[in-house]
């Protein structure tokens, strides 16, 4: 049932059907690894906890070039097998002890080689452990909440699962660290994360600028950059201090020669009527043509691009980088492949 | 060497800014030996960064970033530009198992360090690219920073206060080069176990604006499934109300989600408006969805009278998911009801220390992460590692004199090397 050894490919037992574990074997799967998938459901495809429905069917392409199994029917068996098993992924201890009928610690005593890797929402230890809660609330206790929206007005959270990423993309890279180890000393070892720990990693400035300067960071777009409302849609304007001269060269216009816009901080402080002065050129440009010409430029600048308008997009058809799967029951879904190559060839070379 | 866990992986590090040098830093708190290679005239820009503050803070350790993401690095000033520093530099990547870049695509082939070169000096080499959009493309030498990428993959266009305000992580966030500088790592460790297996070095080409898309993955397949195309909502998500709401203080917030119905009745129970639960324009749950900004104002009359974590120990005893929104400086007060540090110590150039975050997952083994250095400065190796390359003190002395390699040409206090 689990799959044999059969070459040096990792195996690995993905547990449960959190979106932070199934990206995770996601991506171990995408380098070769053997991943087999361990589900409660009674039926297959199963349903991930996602937090938004129409994902959890159309998400089912994370069980890509995965073997999916049922605890229900195969837990003996599970157990078992565990010497064939080089990673076990879960989304708590708990899942273990529930998937498998063993503790971690019964698991590790067994078999010192297996790298335990756990990506837990708010920890495995503390009071947190047992919060109720998903996306919202651990994007809420990393911080980084905080950090996104306007100033005086409420924070917001980040299209789509983020958290729950930031942890799958944690995990698989503390899983090779364990292997890195294990290459050396034949041992496992155990991986922890959590959506908050991942999370609250990804907004390390504030913390640094807090303890090193005593500034606290607020949310908003009050500095430097601006997005530039167009005739048909947005574009993020990045400018910085080195491009002023190409923005004017830009916008031709001969208000952006009054002095109080020569420096940074002068922008920064009339920063109102800059944004009024560069949409009275923007608006009359679609989004592609200031992508073009802000490029032209040496300006980094892009489009606001809406999800449906990514299949039709240049340069991710270039690199062949949507791929349009059959998935049961849904038909032909256009999901993203991995976004790296190695030697030329998407996943693994 | 040290004794962390990737210990005897070696990398040699041409990274700036954010991406790659948060990548750099990640193997190296783990155990790797990270060489951070600069040109002597054209240093990391973000040991001056000015993106986030306005400020560069100083010396070329001022820069409160560019000292998180140089720690567990040593420093060597090569100038890449001049064939005797491409020479020496040939010499670090005959002893690296990894190399680190991300230059605008085409600087590496013309210094003459494109990927065939690197792999002529060192058969096992890994070559580690990190660009905006790839390798290649129409677009791959489009200019951008971490704000384009996020309009460029879709990620704008889901996160706003409505679709008229797409709204941005700013350059105080920079969200692209975070996530990536979680996945590198592992491909490149990934990478460097199959070159040692294999004896053959490959190069692995990661592209920012993908990783981003890849990460709105779930979304962009219900797109296609449903053909609806997701918009921007707030606080809030297609299937379930999350409502933010104002707490007692400056800019200080509590969410709440509210999917099922008992959820919804347990809220109302929650702040003592029972009548809410018959209010015919909110008894369903796409009634409640599409009035979230009235509802929030409704409980806002409750959650503006505690504090934010009073409101979410309430609500989370009334078994509702919710959480107070908490800023950065907070986060090392939580320690104990996270029960784990999300910081580290480091020292600093003054002799003192600093916080910082530590790093994104623990293991549990005999060889834990650690900081064993501070960032260095401009060059502050050179001789340290050209002496361990085998190189004399006469030549460094000469690369030296000729503005080859700039920096620290002493070891251990005294002056390098074998002569």
């Amino acid at each position: 049932m689990i799959v044999k050894k059969d070459s040096q490919r990792p195996r690995v037992l993905e547990i449960g059907h959190a979106v932070r574990t199934a990206y995770c074997g996601y991506l171990l799967a995408a380098l070769g690894a053997h991943v087999t998938k361990v589900v409660v459901w009674q039926s297959y495809p199963a349903p991930m906890a996602t937090t938004h429905r129409a994902d959890q069917r159309a998400a089912a392409y994370f069980f890509d070039h995965k073997k999916t199994v049922r605890s229900r029917d195969d837990s003996g068996d599970l157990a078992s097998n565990l010497g064939d098993i080089d990673v076990v992924v879960a989304g708590s201890g708990a899942d273990i002890e529930e998937f498998l009928g063993l503790s971690c610690d019964a698991i590790r005593a067994r078999h010192s080689a297996c790298v335990l890797a756990i990506a837990s929402m708010f920890g495995e230890s503390g009071e947190y452990r047992d919060l109720l809660g998903g996306e919202a609330e651990a994007l809420a206790l990393s911080g980084l909440m905080s950090m996104i929206g306007e100033p005086g007005r409420e924070p917001l959270r980040l299209g789509g699962p983020q958290t729950e990423q930031a942890a799958a993309l944690s995990l698989f890279t503390g899983i090779m660290v364990a292997l890195y180890k294990r290459c050396e000393t034949g041992r496992g070892t155990e991986v922890l994360t959590s959506a908050v720990r991942s999370t609250a990693y990804l907004d390390w400035k504030s913390h640094i600028y807090f303890a090193g300067e005593g500034k606290v960071l607020q949310r908003g777009s009050n500095n430097g950059p601006v997005v530039l409302a167009c005739s048909d849609g947005f574009v993020g304007f990045y400018y910085r201090d080195e491009e002023w001269p190409a923005v004017k060269k830009l916008v031709a216009d001969d208000r952006l020669d009054d002095a109080k816009f020569d420096t940074q901080l002068g922008r920064d402080r009339h920063r109102s009527e800059l944004v009024e002065i560069l949409e009275s050129f923007s608006r009359d440009l679609t989004r592609e043509q200031l992508y073009r010409r802000s490029q032209d430029l040496r300006i980094p600048a892009g489009p606001v691009l809406t999800l449906a308008e990514l299949g039709g997009d240049r340069q991710l058809q270039a690199r062949r980088f949507l791929r349009d799967e059959q998935v049961d029951g849904l038909g032909i879904v256009t999901v993203p492949s991995v976004p790296w190559t190695v030697d030329g060839v998407r996943g693994s070379a | 060497m040290s004794s962390g866990a990737l210990s005897g992986l070696r990398v040699v590090d041409l990274s700036g800014i954010t991406a790659g040098g948060r990548t750099t830093q990640l193997l190296g708190d783990f155990g790797a030996e990270v060489i951070k290679v600069e040109g002597p005239r054209r240093p990391d820009p973000f040991r001056h960064w000015t993106g986030v503050t306005g400020e560069s803070g100083g010396d070329d350790l001022g820069s409160p970033p560019f000292r998180v993401v140089g720690r567990n690095k040593r420093g060597v000033a090569i100038d890449l530009k001049d064939p005797r520093g491409v020479a020496t530099f040939r010499q670090l990547v005959e002893t690296a198992d990894l190399v680190v870049e991300n230059f605008r695509r085409g600087v590496m082939e013309k210094l003459g360090i494109g990927f065939s070169v690197l792999r002529s000096w060192n058969a096992r080499v890994v070559l580690l690219s990190i660009s905006s959009q790839g390798d290649d493309g129409p677009e791959r030498d489009f200019v951008s920073f971490g704000g384009t990428l996020e309009a460029l993959s879709g990620l704008m266009s889901v996160t706003g206060y409505s679709p008229g305000e797409p709204v941005w992580t700013t350059s105080k966030v920079n969200f692209p080069d975070q996530v990536v500088a979680l996945l590198a790592p592992g491909l490149a460790i990934d990478a460097v176990m199959r070159s040692r297996r294999t004896g053959a070095g490959t190069h692995v080409d990661l592209s920012q604006r993908e990783s981003v898309v890849s990460l709105l993955g779930s979304l962009l397949a219900a797109t296609a499934v449903t053909g609806t195309t997701p918009q921007p909502a707030g606080a809030t998500s297609a299937d379930e109300t999350t409502l933010c709401c104002r707490c007692q203080g400056d800019d200080e917030w509590v969410v709440v989600t509210v999917g099922a119905a008992k959820e919804w009745q347990r809220l109302t129970d929650a702040i003592g408006r029972s009548d809410l639960r018959v209010d015919p324009r909110i008894t369903e749950y796409s009634m409640r969805q599409r009035r979230a900004d009235a509802l929030v104002k409704e409980i806002e009359a409750w959650t503006a009278r505690r504090t934010k974590h009073q409101a979410m120990v309430e609500l989370q005893r009334r078994g509702l998911r919710a959480a107070a929104v908490l800023r950065a400086f907070e986060l090392d007060a939580e320690t104990p009801a996270r029960g784990e540090s999300f910081h580290v110590r480091v020292p600093t150039s003054a002799g003192t220390s600093e916080q910082q975050i530590s790093w994104p997952f623990t293991i549990h083994s005999d060889n834990p992460p650690e900081v064993r250095r501070r960032a260095p400065h401009v060059g502050e190796h050179t001789g340290e590692v050209l002496t361990e390359l085998g190189f004399t003190c006469d030549e460094v002395e000469k690369l030296h004199a000729a503005g080859v390699i700039a920096g620290n040409m002493t070891v251990g206090g005294s002056k390098s090397a074998k002569s």
